[in-house]
């Protein structure tokens, strides 16, 4: 949620942040709460976000990677307790930049630590507030 | 070659935070989108 602390510049391109889970809907706002996540917190639970951007399932080897593992392992060095997980592991999640309904770029992912970085989905978010480089840029057909 | 765009039309989903109703094909006009895996 390193969103958060781009708070200044989402306002500046009049932009909102959303984030969406499967959890039920009392979960996720203890978890919003939790994180100080000011923007709505939508429930999924039957991931039609996740499938309609292509979110996908992994595989178990593909949600353990290495680089999955070295990031418990610095949590847990940091002296960061990390509890079981309660849902599905194997959901993979992602990021996606949207105008008015629409998902213009779509940020997915090949395993849990291979998230966008906020740079490059900055980046993105300001390429959408300039509007299509060409009339009907991307547009599906 | 641009992505094709994703329209997310019919999905309605509930806010857990303020309980509304939120049409996501509708709306916002511009923003970040993240979707997370699991909670521990």
């Amino acid at each position: 949620m390193q969103v958060l602390e781009r708070r200044s510049e989402l306002d500046a391109l009049g932009a909102t942040a959303v984030a969406v889970g499967f959890s039920p809907p009392d979960a996720l706002a203890a978890l919003a709460e939790h994180l100080g996540w000011p923007f709505p917190f939508l429930s999924d639970p039957e991931r039609s976000v996740f499938r309609r951007l292509g979110f996908p399932v992994a595989t178990r080897a593909r949600v353990w990677t290495e680089g999955t593992k070295a990031l418990y392992r610095r949590a847990a060095a940091e002296g960061r307790s990390v509890p079981k997980p309660v849902e599905d592991t194997d959901q993979l999640g992602g990021d996606a930049i949207l105008v008015a309904g629409t998902a213009v770029r779509v940020f997915r992912t090949a395993s849990p630590d291979d998230r966008v970085s906020v740079d490059d989905l900055f980046a993105a978010l300001r390429d959408a507030a300039a509007g299509p480089s060409e009339p009907g840029a991307g547009t599906e057909t | 070659m641009p992505e094709p765009r994703t329209e997310l039309t019919g999905i309605v989903l509930v806010d857990g935070c303020s309980g509304d109703i939120v049409d996501l094909g509708a709306g916002p006009p511009l923003a970040i989108l993240t979707a997370i895996r699991h909670r521990h």
